[in-house]
C-alpha cells in the first residue's frame, strides 16, 4: 500500500508505536484513524479483499435516511490515504504472542494474485475473464468474474482473483498492461510487533433458512433484509430498481417480518439484535419512497417495537404517518406462496385485535438478527480471549470499562462486542482507539 | 386477503373484576409438570400465528394463556378454548420463550375435568373407556379390517385388571362428578 509513504516492512515495525486493528468495518476504520492521528502507526487487517464491511452494503442508514456510501466512501479513501495507517486487506489473523506492549501477531497474507503495487484497478482485465460467478458483496443476487472488486468503492483498489474459480486460462494476464498479475503467488504469513489491539470483527446474519416455515430459500419473493438492500441500491444488482426475484415486476405490496434469528430462545438466540426494528422500518420506508406510485401497502409484522435510539420514536412514527407504513404486532405464524402468481401469503395474529389475518404480499423481507461471526472464536481462541454465552465477546465491566477485553492490551468495539447500529459502532471504534493509544503511550502498561 | 373470523370472541367484551383474578392461579398451574415455561411467556403470538385451529375458528393459544397469566381461573377452565387444541404441537415447536403451550392445555384440561367442567366428547370418551376398555368401542368393522390386513383379530381387554387400574388412579372418582350428567349417547 504505497499510496501515501514508501513501503513499510511490517516485521521491523516498533511494538511501542504501533496498533493492529482486526477489521475493516466502520467500526475498526474509526478505531484506525483516531489511533493514526495520534501519530501511531496502525496496521489495519481485513478478511476480505475491501474495507468498508457490512455499511458499504447499505442503501441508507437509520434515522436521518443518508446515503450509507455517501457517508462512507470519503471514510475509506481517508483510511487508504493515511500515512499512518497500513492496510492489509484479504488478510488473515492466524495466531498471537506476548503481552500488553509488545505483541507479535501473525497474519496470514491470501495469494491475491494480483500485485498491490502495481495494479491500478483500471479493470482491463475484467471483460477478459471468461469465468462469472456470484458476488457475495451483493449477497450472490449479481455477479462477478473470477478476478473482481466486490463493488466500485473497492479500497484499496486492487483486483482480486478468487482462486477457487480462477480456471488459470492467463486470459487476465495478457490484457494486463501494468503486468500486475501474477497466477503463481502463494499466501505469505508475517509477523508483527504491535503494542495494543482493536479487534473490529463485526457480525453476521442470522442464517433465516434454520426457520423453515418462512419460506426463505423455498419461495423466490422471500428474500432478507440485506439482500433487499442490495436491490434498493444504486449500484447493487437491479442499480436500484425494487423489484421482486421471481418475476422482475415491482412488488405492489411488501411485508416485513422482524423478530427472525433473536430473541428466539428455543433456537439459541435469546439476544435483542437492535438493530433490526429500525432497519425494518427504514426498508419499508424506503419501498415507498422508491416507488410512491406502485407500492401501496408495506406492512411491518414486529413482535415488540424497539426505537430506542435518538430520533428513532420519531422516524418510526414518520413511517407511519408520512409514508403510511402499516404495523402489526404479532409474530408470524408462517408464510406459503400462491402457486398463481408467486406471491406469499403470511399468517399472523394480530395480538392487539385478537384477529387472525392471512395477508397476501407481492415480496416479503425477513430481518433477521446479529450473529457474532464464526471466525470470531477462533480469533478469541487465539487471543486468549473470553466469549459470552451469545457467542459476542466479553468486556471487562459493561459500563465502566465498555471496550476493554479480559486480556490487557486488546480493545474491542463495533459489533464484535454485541449487536449496535452505526453511530454507536463508530462511538465505540473511537473509544477503543483512546484506551489503544494509552497502552501505546504508557508502554503497555494499564 | 382473506379474514377467517370477522366476529369477535363474546369474552372480550366481559369487564375483567378484581374479583375474578386468582393471582395464584398461574403459579399452580406453572406447578405442574410440563407448566414450567408458562411464565416466559411474551404473548407475542407465534403459536396463533401457526394454528391450525386459530386459522379457522376463533381461539388463540395466545388469548388462552394470556388469561392464566391475568388469573382468570374460573373464566379458563370453563371455557371452551381449553378443549379446541389439536395437540399438533406446532405451537410448542415454534414458541420462542419454549412454553409448551401444549402441556399446558393439558395441564389446564386435567383442572378443569376435577372443577366439573370436562366438555361433553371427552365425558363420553372417557365412560367408553370405563365400560369397555377403549377409547374408541371394537367393532366388526375394525376387525374384517385387520383381517384384510392379516393382523390378528383384537382382543377383548382384562376389563377388571383395567378397572383396578382406573380406580386405584382415582379415574372413576373423578368420573362420579358427572354422575347423572348426560351424555351424547
Amino acid at each position: 500500500m504505497t499510496v501515501a509513504g514508501e513501503k513499510v516492512i511490517f516485521e521491523e515495525l516498533q511494538p511501542s508505536e504501533t496498533a493492529m486493528v482486526i477489521g475493516g468495518g466502520v467500526a475498526g476504520m474509526q478505531a484506525a484513524l483516531d489511533i493514526a492521528d495520534q501519530n501511531y502507526k496502525v496496521v489495519l487487517v481485513e478478511r476480505t479483499p475491501s474495507i468498508g464491511g457490512v455499511m458499504a452494503m447499505l442503501d441508507k442508514t437509520f434515522p436521518t435516511l443518508d446515503c450509507s456510501a455517501c457517508i462512507l466512501t470519503p471514510r475509506l479513501s481517508e483510511v487508504a490515504r493515511h500515512p499512518n495507517i497500513e492496510l492489509l486487506t484479504y488478510s488473515e489473523v492466524v495466531g498471537l504472542s506476548g503481552d500488553a506492549g509488545d505483541f507479535r501477531v501473525r497474519v496470514r497474507r491470501k495469494a491475491r494474485k494480483v500485485d498491490e503495487e502495481k495494479c491500478s484497478g483500471c479493470g482491463d482485465c475484467v471483460p477478459h475473464c471468461p469465468v462469472q460467478v456470484s458476488n457475495e458483496f451483493d449477497q450472490d443476487l449479481g455477479f462477478r468474474k473470477a478476478i473482481y472488486i466486490g463493488f466500485p468503492q473497492n479500497t484499496p483498489l486492487v483486483y482480486t482473483i478468487d482462486e477457487e474459480n480462477c480456471i488459470k486460462c492467463e486470459m487476465c494476464m495478457k490484457s494486463c498492461e501494468r503486468e500486475a498479475i501474477d497466477l503463481n503467488q502463494e499466501d505469505e504469513e508475517i509477523e508483527i510487533p504491535v503494542g495494543a489491539i482493536v479487534i473490529a470483527t463485526g457480525y453476521e446474519l442470522y442464517d433465516v433458512r434454520n426457520y423453515p416455515r418462512l419460506g426463505y430459500g423455498r419461495y423466490k419473493n422471500v428474500m432478507h433484509a440485506l439482500e433487499y438492500e442490495r436491490i434498493i441500491n444504486a449500484a447493487g444488482p437491479t442499480a436500484g430498481n425494487l423489484m421482486r426475484l421471481s418475476d422482475g415486476t415491482i412488488p405492489r405490496s411488501i411485508g416485513f417480518i422482524q423478530c427472525v434469528g433473536a430473541r428466539d430462545v428455543s433456537k439459541g438466540v435469546p439476544n435483542c439484535s437492535r438493530i433490526c426494528c429500525m432497519y425494518a422500518i427504514k426498508n419499508a420506508v424506503m419501498a415507498k419512497e422508491l416507488q410512491h406510485d406502485n407500492v401501496k401497502n408495506v406492512t411491518l409484522y414486529y413482535a415488540d417495537l424497539r426505537a430506542f435510539g435518538k430520533g428513532f420514536e420519531e422516524f418510526s412514527e414518520m413511517a407511519k404517518t408520512r409514508f403510511g407504513v402499516k404495523f402489526v404486532r404479532g409474530r408470524v405464524g408462517e408464510v406459503y406462496e400462491n402457486p398463481k402468481n408467486d406471491n406469499i401469503i403470511i399468517r399472523v395474529e394480530d395480538t392487539e385485535t385478537g384477529k387472525f389475518l392471512e395477508h397476501e404480499h407481492e415480496l416479503v423481507v425477513v430481518s433477521p438478527g446479529i450473529q457474532p461471526p464464526k471466525t470470531l472464536k477462533e480469533i478469541a481462541n487465539q487471543m486468549r480471549l473470553e466469549l459470552d454465552e451469545d457467542g459476542f465477546l466479553t468486556v471487562d465491566h459493561p459500563s465502566i470499562t465498555p471496550v476493554d477485553t479480559t486480556v490487557p492490551g486488546i480493545y474491542v468495539c463495533g459489533c464484535a462486542e454485541g449487536p449496535k447500529d452505526i453511530p454507536d459502532s463508530v462511538a465505540a471504534g473511537s473509544a477503543a482507539a483512546m484506551r489503544a493509544s494509552i497502552t501505546l503511550a504508557k508502554g503497555g502498561g494499564a | 386477503m382473506g379474514q377467517t373470523d370477522e366476529m369477535r370472541s363474546q369474552k372480550d367484551d366481559v369487564p375483567i373484576r378484581d374479583e375474578d383474578v386468582d393471582r395464584e392461579f398461574k403459579y399452580e398451574v406453572a406447578d405442574h409438570f410440563g407448566g414450567e415455561g408458562l411464565l416466559r411467556c411474551l404473548k407475542c403470538g407465534a403459536c396463533s400465528g401457526g394454528c391450525p385451529v386459530a386459522a379457522v375458528t376463533d381461539y388463540r393459544p395466545r388469548k388462552v394463556l394470556g388469561n392464566v397469566l391475568l388469573g382468570l381461573k374460573d373464566l379458563v377452565l370453563s371455557s371452551d378454548d381449553i378443549w379446541m387444541c389439536a395437540a399438533c404441537f406446532t405451537c410448542e415447536e415454534r414458541c420462542v420463550q419454549e412454553v409448551n403451550f401444549t402441556d399446558v392445555i393439558t395441564i389446564l384440561r386435567n383442572m378443569a375435568v376435577r372443577e366439573g367442567h370436562a366438555s361433553k366428547g371427552y365425558l363420553d370418551m372417557a365412560r367408553t373407556v370405563l365400560q369397555h376398555g377403549r377409547v374408541v368401542p371394537m367393532t366388526h368393522a375394525v376387525n374384517r379390517m385387520r383381517d384384510k390386513l392379516g393382523l390378528p383379530e383384537l382382543q377383548e381387554p382384562d376389563m377388571e385388571e383395567l378397572s383396578q387400574i382406573m380406580s386405584s388412579a382415582g379415574f372413576d372418582k373423578i368420573l362420579s362428578i358427572y354422575a347423572g350428567r348426560d351424555t351424547t349417547e
